[in-house]
């Protein structure tokens, strides 16, 4: 009898271990919905980190990159079905930046029309983080349900659009507002050629289960924040790494990318057996940083499609001609960030759904 | 010898995008078959004015022009002769088209 006694013991303490190494890498995650009966409609209530920003994905000191996450996360979980309204509180909130709001905007715009309600119950003390909630239209489409862009004030809300929708609007917007008429025809083109493409991309690339244009939503945010314009497009499709993994060109421009990263899948790939023309369905080899960077790369000669990097040279020619610009695509699990020509990768600690390309340039409004 | 005036801006679209239909009626597949392919076997001399117009994306420039070689057969030596471009603030629209032609010819040739 003791003996078994022992074995039970053992076998609790077995499955207690077992349970303990599987839920080593979870992270308690303060904003999860909580679990309710299929009866009990309910109200959500989300606090609003101190700081709500995305742009410190490569600081692991940094939490607010996860707590943005999570909170966006928590928000595309949202069942109408479980939880008809949510009350949104910014009251701790210091510090809101515009790829966030970007992202947040977008996933309560998707869970609006799932049918969920929003409310934003208390502003942030602080000014700053408040103007960019009301300069967002987040308000507005909390309490709308829907925001339609006014381009003639001062400032722009997030603009949601379909397919080709908006892109002049959105240049005659910097033109007019925030270079006040003094915008070369050079510096048009740029801004032009690079809106233009973001938003092709995402007709292109982004939702290829998709076919009408009408049906792929993205959304961009133009703000101008002392002398730095900040300008961002995001879509919900299926990210960059996605995409670039079915292209033909991915092996060759990977092997001129990272040519050791090549050699070392090809060799291995080489022990399993598997041609090296198969090799671009391995997905977890190369990283989704890697992907995006691969993309990036123009029409590289010896790719096979001469179309191929149309968009990418456009998106990069707006930092390239900028001494002060950098570039930054988020994409799946992803981070590209360009700045005075030099590219940094980096791993994004959770991942972001679809992809946001953002440009922050200097703004010269005396050109001429 | 018989020329071919198009001014992109008023004879086609006043806001050119995108590559193909699915993009709207400036599409760059549209302007090329619509407008440039029947000029190029019809004259001797096309001449595409490309101003008054200073946000061409790539890929509508990419697929009018690139695509006379990559979809409708014309060669290079056939586009030098016979076709002239020009967008009087911008010479990079129509250094952009130089490298669009020049690149479907290489793709073109190398079997790509």
């Amino acid at each position: 009898m003791s003996v078994s006694k022992e074995k039970i013991k053992s076998l609790i303490a077995q499955k207690r271990w077992k349970n303990e190494i599987s839920r080593k890498t979870i992270e308690y995650n303060p904003y999860r919905p909580r679990k309710k009966g299929p009866k009990k409609k309910d109200f959500e209530y989300i606090r609003f980190p101190t700081s709500f920003s995305i742009y410190s994905a490569d600081n692991e000191k940094d939490s607010s990159y996860l707590e943005t996450m999570n909170i966006v996360s928590a928000i595309t979980r949202c069942n109408p079905n479980i939880t008809q309204k949510v009350n949104l509180d910014f009251s701790q909130t210091k510090n809101i930046k515009i790829a966030s709001i970007l992202v947040l905007y977008a996933a309560i715009e998707i869970a609006i029309t799932r049918g969920v309600r929003f409310k934003i119950i208390s502003f942030p003390h602080e000014y700053k983080a408040t103007k960019v909630i009301k300069r967002s239209g987040l308000d507005k489409l909390c309490r709308d349900g829907i925001l339609t862009p006014d381009f003639n004030s001062e400032f722009i809300p997030v603009i949601s659009g379909v397919g080709g929708d908006y892109r002049d609007e959105i240049v005659d917007f910097i033109q007019n507002k925030i270079y006040k008429n003094k915008m070369s025809a050079h510096t048009e083109s740029i801004y032009g050629g690079a809106i233009q493409e973001a938003i092709n991309n995402v007709s292109y690339h982004a939702y290829p289960t998709i076919q009408e244009n009408n049906d792929k939503k993205w959304w961009a945010k133009c703000d101008l924040a002392g002398d730095q314009l900040f300008l961002a497009i995001y879509d919900l499709g299926v990210g960059i790494p996605e995409t670039v993994m079915k292209r033909t060109w991915y092996g060759n421009i990977l092997q001129q990318t990272y040519p050791q990263i090549y050699d070392k899948i090809q060799s291995e790939l080489e022990k399993e057996g598997v041609s090296i023309s198969e090799f671009r369905y391995k997905y977890g080899k190369v990283t989704d940083a890697m992907k995006i960077a691969i993309s990036m790369v123009g029409d590289v000669t010896g790719t096979d499609s001469s179309k191929h990097g149309q968009g990418s040279k456009s998106i990069k020619g707006l930092v390239t001609d900028n001494d002060i610009g950098t570039l930054w695509i988020y994409s799946n699990d992803g981070l590209y960030k360009l700045k005075s020509g030099s590219v940094e990768t980096i791993d994004l600690p959770k991942r972001i759904p679809g992809t946001l390309i953002q440009w922050n340039i200097k703004v010269d409004q005396d050109e001429h | 010898m018989n020329t071919k005036n198009i001014n992109v801006i008023n004879d086609f679209n006043k806001k050119p995008y995108g590559r193909y239909p699915s993009d709207g009626s400036g599409n760059g597949e549209k302007f090329r078959k619509q407008y440039l392919v029947p000029a190029l076997q019809r004259f001797d001399k096309v001449v595409v004015d490309l101003t008054g117009y200073n946000r061409y994306g790539r890929s509508f420039i990419d697929e009018a022009f690139g695509g006379l070689i990559r979809a409708e057969n014309f060669t290079k030596k056939e586009l030098d002769n016979k076709l002239e471009y020009h967008h009087n603030e911008l010479k990079s629209f129509e250094l952009l088209i130089q490298e669009r032609i020049e690149k479907a010819d290489y793709d073109t040739t190398h079997n790509r």
